[in-house]
């Protein structure tokens, strides 16, 4: 039976790895003498752009582009609104640059082929939209409590249940409150542009691979769907640990376990301290965030995303009329800024957080600062966009009211 | 040529959990076996599933990895993808692979993954206490149908070869008991078409076995063989159901 | 000549191997493990004849077929079982 030759496996075997490995496969050695290589040493893609050319593209894509770049092998996707361009391009170019694209029968089973390529010393992902990374909150779950790399996107949709497919920005709960069972965090990058989209995916890998911990790139369907230039950029040369806990085969040492499954007593204790100690480290090193014109601000508005950039032109509009306002806007939504925003609180009158929900950061907000300084909201949702002149005219009824009470 | 037998090196020297009798037992001392003999222990890697056998990886010397309940086979794809030189052995109970995981073993089959299924079949859960698989037996008593299943309100049980058989890309099927020490031989043959297949990359296999479970059967362990051959066989017929591609 | 050897720290006592032998050369022992089981242990007056069907029933890989030296008795015992079957 000849359609036995076609048994699936990746696009072309030994293109994937270091050059020793290569050599151990050409050879036919089977598993290669280096152990669990993370990053493959080359892109065959003929029509690979150079770091740095600027390129007009959709974030999606962008997104994808930036994977295959921070030399992720192995994408498994679901199709769901709005990131289907995502997947799309994955399965065109993941073959083309030696990797794995699988559509998987579910989201659920794409979360958990990351988990499985992901144990096997591979940097993988996978992407989807809200109702879609719901499904995959126990996989994500899994890959914290298997102290797993891993990057997961969320181009984010409106909500709750199938919502609708326009932009929404209601899953930072489900994003940075764990979403799935147990202690654990995801690190959460929110970009607020193409750009970003690309810099953070590769971010992402990076830091899922220095912490062994699945990393969450919070976007959104404005984000995804968005067309702006871009250049990408290269490797984060930054020395990683080594896998040396991935499954490669037990060649020549001890066989190893990927597991979250702690059941002698006291045991998932002391692992849930570890993973603890863990995010203590994140949270020292890992902070990110943007101030635009704050140091002399009196009145600063927080937002992240893609309301971060209507905030951003209602601030520099404010700024161009002689008015002391900044804008705050965390890019890691974990370990939230909030050290910085405690500082901040000291001086300024008061902060505005914009969001596309009901209101989801500026409970983180309103945490930080501990009452240090009032915190108003203003919101869209449902697909709705806040406008400049909402936004605006919010933030001038705080400041007249403000000024009223003194 | 002096007939022996010795306890195989892949096996760790623990004591395992599993009750007396218990089938997960054999499948694992076969396993075990197999990985001696084909000299496959240092690129194998095996797949715990959430069931009785979660502690599969402390008992076959391999590398190995948990999977949330039901996905073992959508982990078996990311593994075997990622490391398509290694041996992978995913290894399921009836919850596992017959309810919650249904979708993805059928999907895994259907792409024809090469990885290699063990399907531990005791026709209810033993972890959880005792509750209806979806591969129960008709009239059987469980704690969740203690009037014993019925088809009309249950389903009939699920029959696990038949459905994956009509699949091209499955490259071996088979389904067996380990019910005598013949039946053993055969189950542990049927193992290694399996791992063969997949060594040779023709594409999915799965072996079913037919296994006691003695504590939730309310049976003694030979009472429990009396109960496959006799009553299991009925529903789950013996025998392979697709062997392709081989030399 | 093969012989059983019990490896009574992984015995669970579940009496497969009692059952399966075609000879009946496995009987319980009367003395407890660690794991308060009764296990098996090969009869003194009955010859193994190494079908190895205790090792494959065994859920636990608790029991084992070694060869052993024959003594010539034992040589000649064989030859006549042999014959008588």
């Amino acid at each position: 039976m000849s359609s036995r030759s076609t048994a699936p496996r990746p696009a072309a075997r030994g293109e994937v790895g270091s050059a020793a490995s290569r050599r151990a496969t050409a050879t036919g050695g089977g598993v290669p003498a280096v152990d669990a290589e993370a990053i493959p040493a080359s892109d065959p893609r003929p029509h690979r752009l150079p770091a740095g050319q600027r390129v007009l593209m959709t974030g999606n894509e962008a997104a994808a582009e930036a994977a295959i770049r921070a030399g992720c092998r192995f994408y498994f996707g679901y199709p769901i609104t709005p990131q289907n361009e995502l997947t799309a391009y994955m399965a065109r170019e993941m073959p083309l640059a030696g990797g794995t694209f699988i559509q998987a029968e579910s989201e659920l089973a794409a979360i958990n082929m990351v988990y499985g390529a992901s144990a096997a010393g591979r940097r993988a992902m996978t992407s989807s939209s809200s109702p879609g990374i719901s499904l995959k909150q126990e996989g994500i779950s899994y890959l914290a409590g298997s102290e797993l790399p891993a990057v997961i996107l969320n181009v984010q949709r409106g909500g709750p249940g199938l919502g609708d497919i326009r932009v929404a920005q209601s899953d930072y709960f489900q994003a940075t409150r764990g979403g799935g069972h147990g202690d654990y965090r995801t690190i959460v990058l929110a970009p607020a542009g193409v750009q970003e989209m690309a810099d953070f995916v590769m971010l992402a890998f990076h830091l899922a691979d220095k912490y062994r911990n699945p990393v969450l790139v919070l976007a959104d369907a404005q984000l995804g769907q968005m067309m702006e230039p871009l250049a990408f950029a290269d490797l984060n040369e930054e020395p990683l640990p080594p896998k040396d806990w991935a499954l490669t085969g037990a060649r020549g040492r001890p066989s190893r376990i990927v597991k979250s499954f702690y059941w002698l007593p006291g045991d998932l204790e002391v692992f849930n301290q570890r993973l603890a100690e863990k995010y203590a480290r994140v949270q020292a090193a890992e902070v990110r965030y943007q101030a635009v014109s704050c140091d002399d601000a009196r009145w600063v508005l927080v937002a992240y995303g893609a309301s971060a950039r209507v905030a951003k032109q209602v601030a520099v509009e404010a700024r161009r009329q002689g008015e002391p306002v900044g804008l705050f806007r965390p890019i890691s939504l974990w370990p939230f800024p909030s050290q910085a925003l405690r500082e901040l609180a000291e001086r300024v009158r008061g902060f505005l957080v914009v969001e596309m929900s009901l209101g989801q950061m500026v409970e983180d907000v309103r945490l930080a600062i501990e009452g240090a300084a009032p915190v108003a909201f203003f919101g869209r949702t449902g697909g709705g966009i806040p406008t400049a002149e909402e936004v605006a005219r919010e933030l001038r009824r705080l400041r007249s009211a403000a000024g009223r009470e003194k | 040529m002096p007939a022996s037998y010795q306890r195989p090196r892949s096996l760790k020297p623990v004591v395992t959990h599993y009750c007396g009798g218990c089938g997960h037992g054999v499948a694992h001392k076969l396993l075990a076996e197999l990985i001696d003999e084909m000299g496959i222990g240092e690129r194998t890697i095996a797949l715990a599933p959430v069931g009785c056998a979660v502690l599969l990886y402390c008992y076959l010397d391999v590398d190995c990895s948990e999977a949330a309940h039901g996905r073992t086979p959508a982990v078996a794809t990311g593994l075997k993808r990622a490391r398509p030189d290694c041996i992978v052995i995913s290894y399921q109970g009836d919850g596992d692979l017959a309810a919650i995981g249904t979708a993805e073993i059928i999907h895994a089959a259907n792409r024809g993954e090469n990885f290699t299924t063990i399907f531990i079949n005791n026709a209810v859960y033993g972890m959880t206490g005792g509750q209806m698989a979806p591969t129960t037996l008709e009239g059987q008593r469980t704690a969740t149908t203690p009037l014993g299943r019925r088809s009309a309100t249950e389903g009939p049980p699920l029959r696990v070869c038949e459905l994956l058989a009509n699949f091209e890309r499955v490259a071996y099927l088979a389904r067996t008991t380990v019910t005598s020490p013949r039946a053993v031989r055969v189950t542990r043959q049927a193992i290694k078409r399996g791992i063969e297949a997949q060594a040779e990359g023709r594409g999915f296999s799965l072996i079913e076995i037919l296994a006691p479970c003695p504590t939730y059967w309310r049976l003694a362990p030979l009472a429990s063989f009396t109960f496959i051959d006799e009553t299991m066989t009925k529903t789950f017929p013996l025998g392979v159901f697709r062997d392709y591609g081989s030399g | 000549m093969p012989k059983v050897r019990v490896l009574t720290e992984y015995c669970k006592g579940c009496g497969l191997c009692v059952s399966v032998c075609p000879v009946e050369g496995l009987e319980f022992s009367d003395e407890l493990t660690s794991l308060a089981v009764y296990p098996p242990r090969q009869k003194a007056d009955v010859r193994c004849t190494g079908c190895l069907g205790c090792t494959l029933i065994c859920p636990d890989a608790a029991i084992e077929v070694i060869d052993v030296e024959e003594t010539s008795e034992l040589q000649v015992n064989r030859a006549t079982a042999r014959r008588a079957r």
